[in-house]
């Protein structure tokens, strides 16, 4: 896996909250169970980088009955996602955190190289 | 999807078809809305409006041909083959017109105030078009669209409760929500166009 393809600190919370939710779960639903984590402005930039990196689907639902304008998706957490989480659990620190602490190091030494 | 309310004699309607159109169409003033409803010429204004804003592509994206929905409580709208049939009835608040009712008509709001009052378009229908200029269809379908269905749908719960400035409140706060997925998309499909070029 690419270095640049772990998720953020914030990724994280909000896949973390659609393993909660093996069905799936909308957008606005992120938003709520993140209780202020992820704002409703950035929780899509969010899901659209993920699904990018193949750690979420999303389903497209038909239309609601009676519904105006575009159905809304659901996003689901895929294998690769949870595989990923897990190992992040694992570790018990947010990856992006310690790879900003770690790089400045890593990059100096290589240059020194 | 068609919302509509009857609000101190006028009847309201704002028609949706995805993100295309609306209209408000005002019908002939009168506080007897038993009468109103039953004013055949008022339901073919609402009728040719829908008809004339309602474009039969996007009923087929996002209506289903021969649906019949009750939308709210008193507007039904039917899809058939492109035409749209609305019926407005009364709502049970506002049937029974009194003597008193009558007295009090004088403080009814204006055609003029509640035009201000509901938005001319459906909420995001510039966004959408600006969007879709600007934007990827890919980057639009991550980005923009899912935050626009969003608005739509709390738009829409707000005016069938019937709650005209909660809707623009909605519609408001979601212009300012969506800058950040917009700005987002637009350097992503910036960045796309940027990297066919150099090929």
């Amino acid at each position: 896996m690419n270095r640049n393809e772990w998720p953020t600190p914030t990724e994280m919370i909000v896949m973390r909250i659609l393993q909660g939710n093996p069905s799936g779960a909308y957008g606005l639903e992120i938003v709520d169970d993140s209780a202020g984590g992820v704002k409703r402005g950035s929780v899509y930039v969010l899901l659209g980088r993920l699904e990018e990196k193949g750690f979420v689907r999303v389903l497209r639902s038909k239309k609601e009955r009676g519904s105006a304008g575009p159905a809304r998706p659901q996003y689901q957490l895929t294998g690769e996602g949870s595989r990923v989480l897990a190992a992040a659990s694992a570790i018990g620190i947010g990856i992006a955190g310690a790879r900003a602490r770690v790089r400045p190091n890593s990059m100096h030494s290589s240059r020194k190289n | 999807m068609t919302t509509g309310f009857l609000t101190g004699g006028y009847v309201t309607g704002s028609y949706m078809t995805g993100f295309r159109t609306s209209f408000i169409e005002q019908v002939p003033e009168t506080h007897d809305m038993a009468r109103l409803v039953a004013d055949t010429r008022a339901k073919m204004k609402l009728e040719k409006a829908a008809q004339t804003y309602v474009m039969p592509d996007m009923i087929n994206t996002f209506g289903t041909m021969g649906a019949h929905y009750q939308t709210s409580p008193d507007l039904i709208v039917e899809i058939q083959s492109g035409r749209v049939e609305i019926e407005a009835k009364v709502l049970p608040n506002t049937a029974a017109v009194t003597p008193a009712d009558k007295t009090k008509s004088s403080t009814a709001p204006t055609p003029t105030q509640t035009r201000a009052t509901v938005p001319e378009q459906a909420p995001g229908a510039k966004l959408h078009n600006l969007a879709k200029l600007l934007l990827t269809a890919e980057a639009y379908r991550r980005y923009v669209e899912p935050h626009l269905a969003d608005v739509y749908l709390e738009y829409n719960n707000a005016l069938a409760a019937g709650d005209v400035k909660a809707a623009n409140r909605v519609v408001w706060r979601g212009y300012f929500e969506v800058v950040k997925p917009f700005a987002y998309g637009l350097v992503r499909s910036l960045f796309r166009f940027w990297l066919q070029t150099r090929r």
